[in-house]
């Protein structure tokens, strides 16, 4: 490395720590979601009309009256062939179709559980796929599928929920609540439920209610349609196994959005840097090619072939689109691509990519086997990347890991990089065999880190062990429980040369301890209140609506333990409102927003024990919450306590 | 509502991906990073890695498009836009960084993503021509003729 480059690395780095966050950041995020869904409302009005003059050809791959109870039963066992049934198989009306809807959980080849369906339809064959089930952070129940697609007067919403939750209620857009039905199938993991609904009045989202029929926390419908910014390009595309396509601009961006019955498969820019990019998700494969490329073979090892012809784009984006179903069931398995042009010539050929995750993030240094996780059969394993350091930079470290279902969903191999001396980051694994399986969570160790300890939901503390493999450029510290009901509620981390950290995890039954609390909340200011439920949960209530974001106590902790003098305060804004908890002694608490405003509110020592006090008020008008916004404790006398 | 990953890697990723923005010129970084996370919501990637991925090259392209709206609307020379900063940065940033930083600012918007992705967040040509959605050969050519321009600049500063 030159001394260029170096001064190049220390400026930036100089730069970068000029950078700051503001304190309601992952409010912000979850807040935009909303705002996208409005403006894709208004363009979705249009779309009725628009599709009637291309519905026909979605009519391609199935042909009329072909389907029958053989087709779903013998997609059935293709889907079930490589699974274990895991519970009773469910079957409901699908009222888009008039044909049955068949709903089960099953066990993967890894063990870990999935949401199967098999989708009957009037004038086309069945489909279906198991997607593994991955639990949100901060829900109890959310969305898996819909049945919603033009042309039919009802629709049928469907997803996951935990066994403890009492109900689930339809949220239309236009807020008419829809009642909606809690299935319990025999001996299955989870629970599914249902919502249906006249289809010109889409869901927005559910609210979950507990046995008592409380509320305890609403779910937005967004994730599972993948909403797109911006106008609507014309008409829908419709392609073969039952997939539509459509595309949206904003003035940044035009964005191409592949969807079947309303769920989100996938989207893309109509960006290629090869001649066809594809993707396999729900039993298909999806994705676009150049506007030349007429057809593309999909090519699995053992020989096993896919072909799709593919359509222009009608929106005058110079790229053709295609999907087909995916002939394989693990969706691990890879497939050369061969483009061809409209006379049969081959105009290219892309190879898969390796399926040893060892050969695409090659190691460093020694694998490590997690002592304890997985087996013999399913290890898990982490290592340190060989991602090229330009100028060699040793700061800088890349940690992989493998062997179980990532807390994203996927099965493969994840990794994540970051300089050595960032901040505690677990990162989550779990295996579910042989059962019940385990969870560990493991992270980068700072040499100056003296201990890390696990802090379970039934108040034990498990301290994590540290290994460094042979020839690693660093150690990585790590913990495994059995997979269960007892959960890891948080870490404590001890810095060799500091006071102890705290680092509490979510917990998504926060929501339903909180309102069912014998102590009752707390009433605040601005119609604000609070709840603290042990263990592990602080709860904000604003209109009805739980806010359950803010960290909780550690079991057998108090929230007073979470606030020093570094960190004096913990505060969220609201939906026109601010509030949080803050050190004891704290009188009165102001805040300055990025734009100068200011809002000014009390705080009262909380009643449940918890040692700080509580604090609420609405936003001053016009607030904004960008980087720069400070807030100020004070004590009964006017004296600044805190600043942050 | 989130996913467990979707929090843990805003948790572990949003400042970084702020600060990302900023090196790359954004005047309001944070409304970078903040779209960025939230248009990851509602994809649905093959993992943790293809999800950085995704967010990595969303802040290149929205801070991309940002500067190219700042310059429209602002009427200043059109190549290299000129970064809008805060006097806090300009004052927080050390006196000796400030010259190169200032050269950085000057480059055409390829070349300053290339620096920025290699040496700041030391990512692998394949990395970076995918956040900047361009072939790896092109990243070395951007990386080659920014760090070229900078050399030229400090020079004729210390002329």
């Amino acid at each position: 490395m030159n001394h260029l480059e170096e001064r190049l690395r220390a400026a930036f780095d100089a730069r970068a720590q000029t950078y700051d966050t503001s304190p309601d950041a992952w409010l912000r995020v979850r807040e935009r979601r909303p705002r996208r869904h409005r403006a894709l409302r208004l363009a979705a009005a249009a779309l009725p009309v628009a599709l009637l003059a291309v519905f026909v050809p979605v009519l391609l791959n199935g042909g009329l009256g072909r389907n029958t109870a053989a087709d779903a039963d013998a997609l059935y066992q293709r889907l079930m062939q490589d699974r274990t049934p895991a519970g009773e198989q469910l079957t409901v009306d699908n009222p888009s179709e008039g044909k049955p809807l068949r709903l089960w959980f099953a066990r993967a080849k890894q063990g870990h559980p999935e949401l199967c369906y098999v989708l009957e339809r009037a004038a086309a064959e069945p489909y279906g796929s198991c997607s593994a089930v991955t639990e949100e952070a901060d829900a109890e129940a959310w969305f898996a599928g819909s049945t919603l697609r033009d042309g039919a007067r009802d629709a049928l919403d469907w997803g996951v929920a935990l066994q403890d939750v009492g109900g689930i209620t339809g949220v239309a857009e236009d807020g008419r609540r829809v009642p909606g039905t809690v299935l319990r199938p025999a001996g299955a993991p989870y629970a599914i439920w249902t919502v249906t609904y006249p289809a010109r009045q889409a869901m927005s989202g559910i609210e979950v209610s507990d046995g008592a029929g409380r509320a305890i926390g609403t779910t937005s419908r967004a994730l599972m349609e993948g909403q797109e910014p911006g106008e609507l390009l014309g008409a829908p595309l419709d392609l073969p196994a039952g997939v539509t396509v459509d595309a949206w601009r904003t003035p940044q961006e035009t964005t191409i959005r592949w969807t079947r019955h309303g769920t989100h498969l996938f989207s893309s820019t109509p960006r290629l840097d090869q001649p066809v990019f594809a993707t396999q998700s729900e039993n298909l494969i999806t994705g676009l090619a150049r506007g030349n490329v007429a057809r593309v073979a999909f090519v699995f090892a053992g020989g096993t072939t896919a072909e799709a012809e593919t359509r222009p784009d009608p929106w005058g984006l110079g790229v053709t689109l295609f999907a087909v179903d995916d002939p394989t069931r693990d969706p691990a398995d890879r497939f050369a691509t061969v483009a061809y042009d409209a006379s049969g010539a081959q105009l290219w050929r892309g190879e898969p990519e390796s399926t040893d995750p060892l050969n695409n993030f090659p190691p460093v240094g020694e694998v490590m086997t997690i002592p304890g996780a997985g087996d013999a059969d399913n290890p898990v394993h982490a290592w340190f990347a060989n991602i090229p350091m330009k100028g060699g930079r040793k700061d800088m470290v890349t940690l992989c890991k493998s062997g179980g279902l990532s807390a994203w969903g996927g099965t493969g191999p994840s990794c994540s990089g970051g300089a050595l001396t960032n901040p505690f980051t677990a990162h989550k694994l779990t295996t579910y065999l042989p059962e019940p399986g385990t969870v560990t969570y493991l992270g980068v160790a700072n040499e100056k880190w003296e201990s890390v300890t696990a802090v379970l939901s039934d108040g034990r503390r498990v301290p994590a062990a540290f290994l460094r493999g042979a020839g690693t450029p660093a150690a990585i510290w790590h913990v495994t429980i059995p997979n269960g009901d007892v959960v890891v509620s948080g870490f404590t981390m001890k810095p060799k040369d500091g006071p102890l950290e705290r680092h509490p995890e979510p917990d998504r039954t926060c929501g339903r301890r909180a309102v069912s609390a014998d102590a009752g909340p707390q009433p605040l200011a601005a119609g604000l209140s609070a709840v603290v439920a042990e263990p592990a949960c602080v709860a904000f209530f604003e209109g009805g609506q739980v806010d359950t974001s803010l960290p909780g106590p550690l079991p057998g902790e108090k929230l007073s333990d979470l606030l020093d003098a570094r960190q004096p305060v913990q505060w969220r804004r609201g939906t026109a409102t601010w509030y949080g908890y803050a050190l004891p002694g704290t009188a009165r608490v102001e805040l300055v927003t990025s734009n100068g405003r200011t809002s000014t509110v009390e705080a009262v020592p909380d009643r449940f024990g918890q040692g700080v006090t509580l604090f609420g008020g609405p936003v001053p008008e016009g607030g904004e919450f960008n980087a720069g916004t400070v807030i100020r404790g004070f004590d009964a006398d006017g004296k600044q306590l805190w600043r942050n | 509502m989130a996913q467990p990953s979707f929090a843990e890697l805003f948790a572990a990723q949003y400042h970084s991906l702020v600060r990302l923005a900023g090196l790359l010129g954004a005047d309001d970084p944070e409304d970078i990073a903040q779209e960025a996370f939230a248009r990851l919501h509602s994809r649905r990637l093959r993992d943790d890695g293809a999800a950085m991925a995704y967010l990595r090259a969303t802040v290149c392209n929205l801070t991309r498009n940002r500067l190219r709206h700042l310059r429209l609307v602002r009427l200043r020379r059109p190549d290299p836009p000129e970064p809008v900063r805060s006097s806090e940065h300009t004052v927080l940033v050390s006196e000796e960084h400030r010259e190169l930083l200032a050269a950085v600012d000057r480059l055409p918007r390829r070349q300053r993503e290339a620096l920025v992705l290699r040496y700041w967040l030391d990512l692998s040509e394949r990395e970076i021509a995918d956040a900047m959605g361009v072939s790896p050969g092109s990243v070395k050519t951007h990386a080659s003729r920014g760090l070229a321009a900078l050399g030229r600049a400090l020079k004729e500063e210390e002329r």
